[in-house]
C-alpha cells in the first residue's frame, strides 16, 4: 500500500491528530506493531481531535446501555451503532468503517482489513465489572480496537491486560493498558491475543466504543 | 424403610430426609424435563455440619488456575465429608433418588475467593451423570459474586442458593452448563467452601 496515498484523503485529516498522519510516525507505527509484546498491539494516545472526542463522549453517554451477563463477563453494552439514530455516533461510526480508515489502520499494523465490515457498540464498566481472558478469535476478526472515552487511575481497575503465553496457554500479564479519555488501543486478534478487562473496583465508569475490524 | 441403614450413632443426613414421602418428592423434582434438580435445606445434622467446619480450618487448599477455564483452591474431602459420602445411608439415600445401586461419587472440596471462577467447558462431550453441590460457608453474600449457575442453550441462567448447609442435586445433560460465577473485590478476605462432584 502506497504511504502517500493515505494521507491525502481529507476525512483522515477532519478526525485524525497531524503527528499519526506524518509518513515518518506511521512507519514507525508499524514497525512498532509487529515488534510488540506479548503479542502485536498499540496504545495511541490522543488519537482523534479533541472536540471530536467531546461529541463522541456526549453522544455516547445519551445511548441505552444494557447489561450483560455471562460465565466470562459482567458489563453493559449498546446496540452496534450501526442502528443508532445519533447523527454524531453515525458519522463517527461512517469514518471507522471508511475505506480511508481502514486501510489507514490496515497499514499501521500490517494487513488486509476490509472497509464498511466493523462492529463498534459502546461499553460501559462500573464497580465489580469485568471481562475475563479469553482470545477474541471469532469468524474474520482480525483487528480489535478500544476507544477509550474515560480515564481511569491504576488503583480503579478496569484496565486492558495483555497475557503472555506458554504453550498457546495463557500464562501472566504481559502488558496492562490503563484507559485514557481519546486514547485508541488495538491489538491482532490470534491464537495467542489473550486478553481481559480487569475488574473495576472503585465506584468510577469506564467508558469506550469498541468492536473489531475484519478481513 | 431408612432405618435398617444407618450407621452406628445414626444419620448424619438430617432426619426430615430420611422421610419416604420426602423421598419421593425429591424423586420427582429429579425428574422433571425443565432443569431435573433438587436442593436440600438444612442437609446435615448440627453435629455433622460442626464436625465439617472444625475439619475445614484444618484444610490446606492447592491453588489451581487455568485462566481460560478456572481459578480456585481445592483440596480432598475432609475426614467426615469422606465418611458422609460413603456412608451406607448416603449411598442408600442417592440410590433411592436415583433408581440405581450402580454409582460412583467423584467429589473434592473446593475453596473460591476474590478472582475465583470457573467458566463453561468448551468441550462437546456429552454430560453424564448427576452433579452434587454441598454448601459449606456461613452466610455468604450472593452480591460478592460466588453463584453457582447453569446456563441453559438460550443463555438463561439458574442460580443455586449460596446456604450453609444446602445440598443440591443436578441432572447433568447436554443443555445445561455450569459455572461459578467470578467473586468481586467485596468479597475481600472472605471464601466461598463448596464440596462439588459428580455421581455417574
Amino acid at each position: 500500500m502506497e504511504l502517500p496515498a493515505l494521507l491525502t484523503p481529507t476525512a483522515l485529516q477532519s478526525w485524525i491528530q497531524p503527528h499519526y498522519r506524518t509518513p515518518n510516525y506511521m512507519r514507525q507505527l508499524r514497525i512498532q506493531f509487529v515488534k510488540q509484546q506479548p503479542f502485536p498491539y498499540l496504545e495511541l494516545p490522543d488519537f482523534f481531535h479533541f472536540e471530536k472526542a467531546v461529541e463522541i463522549v456526549k453522544a455516547l453517554t445519551e445511548e441505552l446501555f444494557e447489561p450483560k451477563e455471562a460465565d466470562l463477563f459482567q458489563f453493559k453494552q449498546t446496540a452496534d451503532l450501526r442502528s443508532t439514530q445519533n447523527q454524531i455516533l453515525q458519522s463517527f461510526r461512517k469514518f471507522l468503517a471508511s475505506t480511508e480508515f481502514t486501510s489507514y489502520i490496515s497499514y499501521i499494523t500490517s494487513t488486509t482489513l476490509k472497509p464498511r465490515h466493523l462492529d463498534a457498540s459502546g461499553t460501559l464498566y462500573e464497580d465489580t465489572d469485568y471481562l475475563l481472558c479469553h482470545d477474541d478469535r471469532l469468524d474474520t476478526r482480525t483487528i480489535a480496537y478500544f476507544y477509550y472515552l474515560s480515564s481511569l487511575e491504576k488503583n480503579d481497575g478496569g484496565g486492558l491486560n495483555l497475557f503472555e503465553c506458554k504453550n498457546s496457554v495463557p500464562v501472566r500479564i504481559g502488558k496492562t493498558i490503563t484507559p485514557v479519555f481519546n486514547t485508541l488501543a488495538l491489538f491482532l486478534v490470534s491464537k495467542h491475543s489473550f486478553h481481559e478487562v480487569a475488574e473495576v473496583v472503585r465506584d468510577v465508569q469506564r467508558l469506550a466504543l469498541s468492536g473489531w475490524f475484519h478481513d | 424403610m431408612f432405618s435398617a441403614w444407618l450407621s452406628a450413632g445414626g444419620s448424619m443426613i438430617n432426619d426430615i430426609y430420611l422421610s419416604a414421602t420426602l423421598n419421593e418428592k425429591i424423586k420427582k423434582e429429579l425428574q422433571k424435563k425443565e432443569f431435573p434438580s433438587a436442593t436440600l435445606f438444612h442437609f446435615l445434622d448440627e453435629e455433622t455440619y460442626t464436625k465439617i467446619q472444625a475439619e475445614l480450618l484444618r484444610t490446606y487448599f492447592r491453588p489451581e488456575q487455568l485462566l481460560t477455564s478456572h481459578s480456585y483452591a481445592t483440596a480432598e474431602l475432609s475426614p467426615t465429608l469422606n465418611k458422609l459420602f460413603l456412608s451406607p445411608e448416603c449411598k442408600e439415600f442417592i440410590s433411592s433418588l436415583l433408581d440405581t445401586a450402580a454409582f460412583k461419587i467423584n467429589a473434592r472440596l473446593y475453596r473460591f475467593g476474590w478472582k475465583d471462577y470457573t467458566l463453561v467447558s468448551n468441550d462437546s462431550l456429552p454430560k453424564l451423570g448427576v452433579d452434587i453441590i454441598l454448601n459449606l460457608t456461613e452466610a455468604w453474600n450472593e452480591d460478592f459474586g460466588g453463584v453457582v449457575r447453569y446456563k441453559d442453550t438460550a443463555g438463561n441462567f439458574i442460580s443455586l442458593p449460596a446456604q450453609s448447609n444446602v445440598f443440591t442435586i443436578v441432572r447433568a445433560s447436554n443443555r445445561i452448563q455450569q459455572f461459578v460465577q467470578y467473586i468481586n473485590h467485596h468479597a475481600k478476605k472472605r471464601k466461598r467452601l463448596m464440596v462439588m462432584g459428580k455421581i455417574r
